[in-house]
């Protein structure tokens, strides 16, 4: 017997083959992994599970709907050192299934990127483990397996405070298929920069990098700048806004040393040479001089 | 800009001025009476220059915060200018020069303090300040050649009889005036070293150093008796260089900047 997972509750199924007694071997393909489990008269005798593996374990299963199973009945006898599950396994098992199942309301899964919002809930309203999970996340861009292995948490509980904190708007969430525009930002720093050590001179394009690399930081965007290599990594639409918060501070922090008519005419030029699909996107959110500070600025 | 045509106006204004200065000098020593009226004229019609022009080069900054350190320059600069044009209207008309401390020795020292505050007020733009090796060395020397030819001139000077206490003051006071600000235009312009945005300060930089050195070329004729004629000459080519090298990094700062950036 064959299928896809999308078809049928593999908890569900586990049950079926539990309660019905039946010996055999389950054998599922999903998009993060394989997993075979062989059964005895209805008892899990062993449980073989590979690829992205949390915290949650042989729970982990439970969230697969990419895929397909196979079912076959008769005499599998588990290869030896297999985990062998109780009666627990088949309550806790449908728990999982029916976790995921509520997070169905929130395009999370474990590939999902989450990035920190622009703007996001203060402080007081994130507590505990939510408010420690915002830290993971950091700014950039994060699969939310990474974020469960960087917490030490299962997978399922870790996509539920993403999906919570979502739904708070302290994050963003983006498919992993999304356009890398890292790239296109680094084009966009690299101009603005070229072009303000040339009118600054060395001394103030290296404190601008230290004063960027500080406000990349603030934002959990890492190192910016190794020397004079823009080190931006991948990001996605989503991270565009922390982004160009960072070209905000470029902009303000340029209008005290060079003034706001050469930080104006600085960022023109870099504006002009940004590459494609990034144009669109700046020109979506609207830099505004006023509100960066720079007409403020003192001029040189 | 088209840069041919830069070069040649270049070329013909750095002509110009090497022919103004060697008249200037040649004049001074030959025809002592005529060329000091002469040069007095010169050197306050320049100092108008460097006024209209930095404040040309202010008027055309965005936003008042911007403008204001070019503003503050400017300021400075005229009040300079009017003590400049009192003076050589005393020299020039009148025939009449003053002993002691007179109206326009005011108008230096609050020239100088508005100068200071432009400077300050650009050097603060920057920041957390950042001490390049090329400043502290400029510094060190300026400071050491400045206190090697202020200390004979202040001992020459306590040493006169007589001598009224605001001009001991002033004698101090200038030197002073004199050193911070080419301090600070000196970090102004290293800041910016090797940056297109610090060619109008290593004008202006050098602008008060001129300056300074013309106080100094003016002490030594009042304090230390020296030769009158090639002093007061020497005196005032640096003068009228002073305030052409300012002059000049106001007009680059307007013109040539923006352009370099487009």
């Amino acid at each position: 017997m064959r299928g896809k997972l999308s078809e049928i509750s593999i908890a569900g199924f586990l049950k079926m083959l539990h309660e019905g007694a039946q010996s055999g071997r389950l054998s599922l393909r999903g998009k993060d992994g394989d997993a075979e489990l062989y059964f005895a008269e209805g008892r899990l005798e062993g449980l073989n599970l590979s690829g992205l593996v949390s915290a949650d374990g042989a729970y982990d299963v439970f969230r697969w709907r990419d895929g397909d199973f196979e079912l076959a009945l008769g005499e599998f006898p588990p290869p030896p050192g297999l985990l062998r599950a109780d009666e627990g396994f088949f309550i806790r098992a449908e728990d999982y299934e029916k976790r995921w199942a509520a997070l169905a309301r929130v395009p999370v899964e474990a590939m999902t990127v989450v990035t920190r919002a622009a703007a996001p809930p203060e402080a007081p309203r994130l507590t505990g483990d939510r408010a420690r999970l915002l830290d993971a996340v950091a700014g950039g861009g994060i699969t939310v397996a990474e974020l469960a292995r960087k917490l030490g948490r299962g997978l399922t509980v870790t996509a539920e405070a993403v999906a919570q904190l979502y739904e708070l708007g302290a994050v963003t969430l983006e498919s992993p298929t999304a356009p890398d525009l890292g790239p296109a930002i680094a084009a966009l720093l690299h101009a603005a920069l070229d072009n303000y050590e040339i009118f600054a001179g060395k001394i103030l394009a290296k404190k601008l990098r230290r004063g960027l690399n500080e406000r990349a930081r603030q934002l959990g965007l890492g190192v910016l700048f190794d020397e004079k290599k823009v080190n931006v990594g991948i990001v996605r639409e989503a991270e565009v806004p922390l982004w160009l918060g960072v070209i905000e501070t470029l902009l303000a922090e340029t209008a005290g040393p060079v003034g706001g008519e050469v930080a104006q005419l600085l960022w023109q030029k870099a504006v002009a040479s940004i590459p494609a699909p990034l144009d669109a996107v700046v020109a979506n959110y609207r830099l505004d001089f006023a509100m960066s500070g720079v007409k403020g600025g003192q001029d040189e | 800009m088209n840069k041919k045509r830069s070069g040649f106006k270049l070329g013909v204004a750095a002509i110009a001025a090497v022919g103004v200065l060697i008249f200037l000098h040649v004049a001074q020593l030959y025809w002592p009476v005529g060329a000091d009226r002469f040069n007095a004229v010169v050197n306050t019609a320049m100092a108008w220059v460097a006024v209209y022009s930095l404040w040309l080069t202010a008027g055309g900054l965005e936003g008042g915060a911007s403008r204001r350190p070019w503003r503050f320059f400017a300021a400075g600069f005229a009040v300079l200018a009017l003590g400049e044009t009192l003076t050589t209207y005393n020299r020039v008309i009148v025939d009449f020069a003053f002993r002691g401390l007179w109206f326009a020795n005011f108008l230096n020292v609050a020239g100088f303090l508005l100068i200071i505050a432009a400077l300050a007020i650009r050097a603060r733009a920057f920041g957390r300040p950042t001490f390049s090796l090329l400043y502290i060395f400029i510094l060190t020397l300026v400071t050491a050649a400045m206190t090697a030819a202020v200390t004979p001139v202040f001992r020459a000077a306590i040493a006169s009889p007589g001598i009224p206490v605001p001009i001991v003051f002033l004698i101090v006071l200038m030197p002073l005036f004199d050193l911070a600000i080419i301090a600070l235009a000196f970090y102004v312009a290293t800041t910016f070293a090797g940056g297109v945005g610090g060619r109008p300060w290593v004008s202006v930089a050098l602008g008060v150093s001129f300056s300074a050195v013309a106080d100094f070329l003016d002490m030594y004729g009042a304090w230390l008796k020296a030769e009158a004629g090639p002093l007061r000459s020497a005196s005032l080519v640096v003068t009228f260089l002073g305030f052409a090298a300012v002059a000049w990094g106001a007009w680059h700062r307007r013109k040539v900047v923006p352009e370099a950036l487009t």
